[in-house]
């Protein structure tokens, strides 16, 4: 489902410096896994999730995920691609604080030409089910961290995504909120989503859910 | 007073100097990019390239379709010039004020379909999730910057000729049947004859387009552009002037006749052009052709050539 070869990222400074965010990486997640990218801030999580969603290009190595190269993806196919196979939940949430929660979850399929009562359906239905139903209306910005954490997760499942990538999803919840979100995960995993999580919350090592932990230290698999 | 210092021609070289400065700028990137551009690599001299093509295809995008719209502006430059140059009553005797000119107005008009073709490979390299005309087109591109260079040159070395104390031929004597020229000649040919042609080749460009025969809808269209441009000289000029003798595809441009050239012009050029263009895209691509835009653009210039010796029939109950 999801390859990465030999894959390098430097990120260029000012004047000849630059940043090694990943250093040769390799490892291949399978279909229907729930995989958690362990390691401290600045280990190169989140530059490995953002490879595997095409938000950014590596400086050498490849990226296959559902049997594309995104590595290679030009801009406007990486959209694409996006919208059609990733579901991203990011730390906080970025949801449009002045657009309302139906509103934010809407907004994925609005290029997909869809009929708008067919969006508004599937976004409600969504929405519902992950029991944010009396808040469809209300401001994301008047959301609570709670209510925002699963618009955020509405959104990402609204397309109905193969893969979910979760940037440290819980980092600003507290353990019960975590304790919803990790129950949320379970259901995805029931309906054969491929789950990414990076995070450092012990939590989720504890609760047995995870089939498989990939430690990253200093760019490098560990 | 020399022509270099009229504003049209500083304004023509000031851009046209401008596009290729940012050429000369272009060149080492897309010497690398068409040597070294190969998107099975994953390399990090790769991913660099990648960026710079997209960079570059840029910068040339705009560039090209630059040159393309300043090509309108070297035409009206030409006829402007013509209020400074003794003896020429348009642009024709403008161009032909210097032995290359008609050679300079014949490259700039290979210019726009050879810009355009560029643009079209362009487009459907960029269509494709592999890129697979990147490094074609980059090549190719190198080429433009060769013929954007000769074009400059032959520029610089017309506007270098032209002397406005210098007397030129004017339009009646340049396109006469008894101007002693291969173009002479060919305006000798019997205006029956080539109407003839004229309309057969049209029926064939879209009896073949209909027919999604892209290989002979480009042939016809591309023999259709002389037979046309030798239809305007001969035969329908004659009628947008209504005077028999006075035969000039370039005072079509001027105010007195509503700029009418400038219309016909555009929808013979870019008809021909949409049609060789979609029959290129079918070829590279295994699409079926599109050619439904040149049909209206060739269709509009058929129709608006033929009005003129229609409604002047109809206004008259001859032709002249």
């Amino acid at each position: 489902m999801i390859r990465l070869t030999n894959v390098s990222k430097i990120y260029p400074l000012s004047g000849a410096d630059s940043v090694t965010a990943l250093e040769n990486v390799s490892l291949s997640i399978r279909e229907g896994e729930l995989v958690v990218l362990k390691g401290i801030s600045g280990s190169g999580k989140s530059t490995l999730l953002a490879l595997i969603a095409a938000m950014t290009k590596p400086t050498s190595g490849d990226v296959v995920v559902a049997g594309r190269s995104v590595a290679k993806l030009p801009d406007r196919f990486a959209s694409d691609f996006r919208r059609n196979t990733i579901g991203m939940i990011f730390q906080k949430f970025n949801l449009l604080g002045d657009l309302s929660a139906i509103d934010n979850v809407t907004l994925p399929l609005i290029p997909t030409h869809e009929s708008a009562s067919d969006i508004k359906e599937r976004a409600y239905r969504i929405l519902k089910s992950l029991g944010v139903k009396k808040r469809l209306g209300s401001l994301a910005k008047h959301l609570s961290g709670g209510e925002q954490q699963r618009v955020a997760i509405a959104r990402a499942l609204v397309g109905d995504p193969a893969i979910i990538l979760a940037d440290e999803p819980t980092a600003s919840l507290d353990r019960k909120l975590t304790l919803d979100f990790v129950e949320m995960l379970k259901t995805m995993k029931q309906s054969g989503k491929t789950i990414v999580i990076a995070t450092h919350d012990p939590l989720f090592f504890d609760l047995g859910i995870v089939d498989r932990v990939i430690e990253i230290d200093g760019g490098r698999l560990a | 007073m020399s022509a270099f210092l009229t504003p049209d021609t500083l304004v023509l070289l000031l851009i046209e100097g401008l596009l290729l400065a940012l050429m000369a700028v272009l060149l080492p990137s897309l010497w690398r990019l068409a040597r070294r551009f190969d998107i099975g690599r994953t390399t990090p001299e790769q991913y660099a390239l990648e960026k710079r093509a997209y960079l570059a295809g840029t910068l040339l995008r705009f560039m090209l379709w630059v040159k393309i719209a300043l090509f309108v502006y070297f035409v009206y430059a030409l006829d402007h010039l013509s209020g400074v140059i003794t003896g020429a009553m348009c642009a024709a005797g403008v161009i032909n004020a210097w032995d290359y000119g008609p050679l300079l107005l014949g490259w700039k008009l290979a210019g726009l379909y050879l810009f355009g073709s560029w643009l079209v490979l362009h487009r459907l390299d960029l269509s494709r999730e592999n890129l697979p005309f990147s490094r074609l087109k980059f090549r190719l591109a190198l080429g433009l910057a060769a013929f954007m260079g000769v074009e400059f040159a032959l520029l610089i070395g017309y506007l270098d000729a032209l002397d406005p104390a210098t007397i030129v031929s004017c339009c009646g004597t340049l396109f006469s049947t008894a101007n002693v020229s291969a173009l002479g000649t060919l305006l000798a040919i019997p205006k029956a004859w080539l109407l003839g042609v004229f309309y057969a080749l049209f029926a064939l460009i879209v009896a073949s387009a209909l027919l999604r025969r892209s290989g002979l809808a480009a042939l016809f269209s591309l023999l259709f552009l002389p037979v046309a441009l030798l239809a305007i000289i001969s035969f329908f000029s004659t009628y947008v002037y209504e005077l028999p003798t006075h035969t000039c595809p370039f005072c079509l441009l001027q105010k007195e006749y509503g700029y009418m050239g400038y219309l016909l012009y555009f929808l013979l050029f870019a008809g021909t052009f949409s049609l060789l263009s979609a029959a290129l895209a079918a070829k590279l691509v295994q699409e079926k052709a599109r050619f439904a835009l040149g049909l209206w653009l060739l269709g509009g210039f058929v129709a608006l050539a033929t009005w003129y010796p229609v409604g002047f029939y109809l206004k008259n109950g001859v032709f002249l």
